[in-house]
């Protein structure tokens, strides 16, 4: 077995990554040289055109039904036609319409929840981290015991009682989703708490907000950032799944894990139910794990350096 | 080492009570059981009798210390939908489920250790391109997407295996495949950078200079050292999976599993099963923890601290690359 040197790889001892994110300019020349990052990127700027522009780019009312054309094959298959470019469902609405819809509702969702989240995380977290004591203890033994916790299902029931519709998926996603940003925050002020520049913020008598927020605060940005795009891609997945269960999204506000759920029932006659929506959230995700990774080394010169 | 255990022991009995207190919240406090299990026709003096009959007008805290002193029993109470112990209906599901995650299990890891193990050695090549298109797509595709497509392109067009259902081996083929795809994924990411990180130290390039064949350095040295965190990082994914990945691969396939009996139980508004379902599943992902923390406390001394497993998880994560 012939092996290229492996040794070439220089190890990094564990380090927490104190980093700003590069500027502006520098961050898209960067990503002109990662094809992979550019193009994902590009795929999550399209879909928030679809979320924000939906009433005008998509070509049909995504409820309006044409039964008369229903199940027709997308553009390109035989018995096809152009009016519906990625065919239409069981009651003739239009797949391309509906998935145009879906985004916004997917994007909504995410956004709503990582918002949510990184607000009441973050507080949580410098809180913990700066004053330590009987809070810090309490939110890390919630940190601890959530890891634990069937979480699916608990959502499932959260959204079982609240009824079923986007709200109450939003609340049921929000119950354990700042928990993450709490413990990444709670670390890293840990670590900063004893870094010279803290200190000297706190010894030339700012308050205490104030290192915090002044202080603290924009040197975790970068990991927060990173984060946030990692739990977007798991928001989106976790509304789809709910939704697919019938127990999230309720017609006539279209979902893409909705479509999955109507479309299992037509798998043997029409492909493209399932195919299309699957593939929009598949690409969803795929794109925001790869921009996150890509914003992760971005903003730790040490990885770029070619560490991984 | 015996106060060690009895922490943590301790630790998995607070987790599970935690987990029946949040159920309870949910299902008792934030809405009222009456309405949720009634006809939306039914009238407030039926909704009245109703809860009088089950109990559910009683104050909230005597609600929950009889839902808890039972349970502490194994008593859940009778499933509103199918009139059985809501128990029994559970531990009938559990066998299911478990064939299931075993063989997905399996699946994973035999595919994953070699993948990732080639991948880290050979940076840059076809295998580490393969490597990470597993694993992106491996972490990218819902399971219910996944199933579906199978399906569709197995069962539908090519006609090799059932579409779904429950039964001999040609049953298991898909479901397994679906389920250890996330798994499959996750555990190539670890185990491919896990190596690379061993294989940068020093001690490779020592016993390279000593003469030790290559093979010998890859899994006799470098894979020793780089297994205590894929282990870990193989049960915490066996975690994962019963803590709910299982939901979504069962309704695709209509798999007999604990997972399609809580999906069937919500649907029903079957409190009790729902009940039992959440308790039992969280009690065997607190049990796995246990298990898990006793091994490593046997395999390594050093572990048997509280804080241990913690700071082993951080390392992971910092492995993994979320910063912990």
């Amino acid at each position: 077995m012939a092996v290229t040197t492996p040794l070439e790889i220089p190890s990094f001892p564990e380090r927490p990554s104190f980093r700003r994110l590069p500027s502006m300019r520098g961050m898209l020349r960067g990503l002109a040289g990662n094809r992979f990052a550019m193009v994902a990127s590009l795929f999550l700027l399209l879909l928030a055109v679809a979320a924000i522009f939906a009433p005008w780019v998509a070509p049909h009312d995504p409820n309006e039904l044409h039964i008369i054309d229903r199940l027709t094959p997308p553009a390109w298959s035989a018995g096809g036609s152009t009016t519906y470019l990625l065919g239409t469902d069981e009651l003739g609405r239009d797949i391309l319409s509906r998935i145009i819809w879906g985004a916004r509702t997917s994007v909504t969702i995410g956004l709503a929840v990582v918002a949510f989240s990184v607000v009441l995380g973050t507080t949580t977290g410098l809180l913990a981290g700066y004053l330590g004591g009987w809070v810090d203890t309490l939110l890390m033994r919630i940190v601890d015991i959530q890891f634990s916790f069937p979480a699916l299902l608990i959502s499932l029931a959260v959204v079982l009682v609240l009824g079923a519709s986007a709200t109450s998926v939003i609340i049921a996603l929000c119950i354990d989703g700042w928990l993450v940003y709490c413990r990444l925050t709670r670390g890293m002020v840990m670590t900063l708490k004893h870094t010279t520049f803290i200190e000297a913020a706190r010894v030339t008598g700012n308050t205490s907000r104030r290192v915090m927020i002044g202080h603290a605060l924009p040197n975790i940005l970068s990991p927060l950032i990173t984060l946030a795009t990692l739990e977007f891609a798991r928001v989106v997945l976790a509304e789809s799944t709910i939704s697919f269960l019938g127990l999230g999204v309720q017609a006539p506000t279209v979902s893409w894990g909705l479509m999955l759920n109507n479309g299992e029932d037509y798998l043997t006659v029409a492909w493209w139910l399932i195919t299309f929506p699957g593939l929009a959230l598949t690409l969803t995700v795929l794109s925001a794990n790869v921009v996150a990774s890509w914003l992760r080394v971005v903003a730790d010169p040490l990885q770029r350096a070619g560490s991984r | 080492m015996a106060r060690f255990l009895l922490k943590r022991l301790g630790f998995a009995i607070l987790v599970v009570f935690c987990v029946q207190t949040a159920v309870f919240l949910i299902t008792h406090a934030l809405g009222n059981p009456a309405r949720l299990l009634l006809p939306l026709s039914s009238t407030n003096a039926q909704v009245a009798a109703f809860s009088h009959a089950q109990g559910f007008d009683r104050p909230l805290i005597v609600q929950f210390f009889s839902t808890i002193a039972g349970a502490a029993h194994g008593d859940f109470g009778t499933s509103f939908w199918q009139q059985l112990p809501a128990v029994n209906l559970v531990v009938g599901r559990l066998p299911a489920t478990g064939e299931l995650v075993f063989f997905a299990m399996l699946v994973a890891i035999a595919g994953s250790v070699p993948l990732g193990i080639l991948a880290a050695v050979k940076r840059d090549s076809v295998w580490d391109k393969l490597a990470v298109t597993v694993s992106l797509l491996g972490i990218s595709m819902p399971a219910f997407w996944l199933g579906e497509l199978l399906i569709l392109i197995v069962a539908v067009q090519l006609g090799l295996t059932p579409t779904s259902g429950y039964g001999g081996p040609q049953y298991f083929v898909l479901p397994v495949i679906t389920l250890a795809a996330l798994p499959l994924g996750r555990l190539t990411q670890i185990v491919r950078s896990a190596m690379l990180d061993e294989l940068g130290q020093q001690y490779v390039l020592v016993g390279r200079s000593l003469g030790l064949s290559t093979r010998s350095l890859i899994f006799q040295h470098a894979l020793k050292n780089a297994a205590i965190p894929i282990v870990t990082l193989m049960g915490w994914e066996l975690g994962r999976l019963i803590a709910g990945f299982t939901i979504l691969v069962e309704v695709v396939f209509n798999w007999p599993g604990a997972g399609l009996l809580a999906v069937q139980a919500i649907q029903h508004h079957d409190i009790p099963l729902i009940e039992a379902d959440v308790t039992i599943v969280a009690t065997l992902i607190v049990a796995l923890n246990l298990l898990l923390d006793v091994i490593y406390a046997a395999l390594d001394p050093r572990v048997a601290s509280l804080g241990s497993r913690r700071r082993a998880r951080r390392k992971l994560q910092a492995i993994d690359g979320v910063p912990a």
